[in-house]
């Protein structure tokens, strides 16, 4: 799982509205990193619709450190988010549910969002 | 043979055994592979944009596969464990098939990169064959999630949806907490706010009968969505495909259906009994040395009602 799939990702377990389902919390265990093509208007363009704040809490758990402004006009920092956004893969972890805590594990790159029928 | 969404919940039916039958039999990847095709050009996106689509029932990533050569990025959410795993195993495999495809511009590069690999990571040699490809592969993300929850996509999230032959399997109650309708309305509300204003989404699926298809379509329109169901080649028993044209615009008219082409040949090659026809048939039966009476202006001629 990359941190792009992550920023679009929201708890739906009983009781929890998508604002309070989201972002969810990364819990990395393993991850792995591949460099793909970096170009900037492309990065640019993917980030007018990433939540910046929800990637920059991601990023960090993954160590990466994105400053607290997003300036589009920046290449290095734009560098920086294509590599959060599009290197890193989550191989092992969890993802919580900032409102309930329900864990939602991540095998082999694959999180499993699969909820009971009494959770929703 | 019985519907198989009659025996239980998707993520029984989906074990590995007929998981490996979406790698092995040619003939499932081949209409999948149609299928998804389809569902693209239903999606009608204007051309260079990259769009970002979501493959609900995504499966093995057959149709994950035809929005790659569109050129769309996707995320794709599946109930089994097991087809996922395939999916995973294909993105990792058609790595190296695209690796062996263009060798010949980039081949030292290309070999370069492979040591690398190996010498950091020796274990995962087939996941990590190449790293020339990984761009491509890299479009894909894999969820595993039941479409009948409510897909866990925050608003605005996606251009576009596709599905190939997973719907259907929300009108089926499989225990009593989870009802038909209440499965259908969570999925089509949620993927309603997962896509973005103009947003389009394009899901095939196989009903049991007219009753089903319309009971989708309804529970479509409830959510919000504009549409309707095309049915491509609706006079082939075979051939015949339902497709869920929806769109988040009010104004959106769903496309029109394919047909003709797959329209299955009638008697006599479809061509009206006239006289030409006639002609054609004494001529052959001339030239099988039949006996045949000369042609004239009554030839082919209609008889008078009172004989």
């Amino acid at each position: 799982m990359r941190l792009l799939t992550h920023n679009m990702l929201v708890s739906n377990a009983k009781g929890v509205s998508e604002a309070e389902g989201y972002p969810l919390a990364l819990e990395v265990t393993e991850h792995r990193r591949e460099e793909t093509e970096f170009d900037v208007e492309t990065t640019r363009k993917t980030m007018e619709t990433v939540k910046y704040d929800a990637l920059r809490g991601a990023a960090r758990a993954v160590a990466i450190d994105l400053p607290e402004v997003y300036d589009g006009d920046d290449a290095d920092l734009l560098r920086k988010v294509h590599e959060a956004l599009c290197d890193v893969h989550v191989i092992e972890g969890c993802l919580v549910c900032p409102k309930s805590g329900r864990r939602f594990p991540i095998n082999n790159g694959i999180p499993n969002l699969l909820l009971h029928e009494d959770e929703l | 043979m019985p519907r198989p969404e009659a025996s239980g919940p998707p993520a029984n039916y989906y074990d590995a055994t007929e998981a490996a039958k979406y790698t092995s039999s040619s003939r499932i990847i081949r209409v999948q592979a149609e299928i998804a095709a389809r569902c693209v050009e239903l999606l009608n996106f204007p051309a260079g944009a990259r769009r970002l689509v979501v493959d609900v029932g995504c499966g093995s990533g057959l149709s994950g596969a035809a929005l790659e050569r569109a050129g769309h990025a996707w995320v794709g959410c599946d109930v089994s464990r097991d087809m996922l795993r395939v999916a995973a195993r294909r993105a990792a495999r058609d790595d190296d098939g695209g690796e062996a495809e263009d060798m010949d511009d980039s081949e030292e590069e290309e070999e370069e990169e492979e040591e690398e690999a190996e010498e950091e990571n020796g274990s995962e040699e087939e996941a990590d064959g190449g790293a020339g490809d990984r761009a491509a592969n890299a479009t894909a993300e894999l969820l595993e999630h039941d479409m009948g929850l409510g897909l866990p996509f925050r608003d605005g999230a996606f251009d576009g949806a596709v599905s190939v032959s997973a719907l259907q399997w929300l009108c089926y109650d499989n225990d009593a907490a989870s009802s038909a309708p209440r499965r259908l309305n969570r999925f089509f509300a949620s993927l309603y706010r997962c896509l973005r204003a103009g947003g389009r989404a394009a899901l095939q699926f196989y009903p049991e009968n007219d009753a089903q298809a319309a009971l989708i379509a309804a529970a479509a329109q409830r959510a919000g969505f504009a549409g309707g169901v095309v049915v491509d080649f609706p006079r082939s028993t075979k051939a015949r495909k339902h497709y869920l044209c929806l769109s988040t615009e009010r104004r959106y008219r769903a496309p029109d259906a394919r047909d003709a082409a797959g329209a299955p040949q009638r008697r006599g090659g479809g061509r009206k009994r006239g006289r030409d026809w006639v002609l054609d048939k004494k001529a052959h039966q001339r030239k099988k040395g039949g006996r045949v009476r000369p042609d004239s202006k009554f030839t082919g001629r209609k008889r008078k009602d009172k004989f």
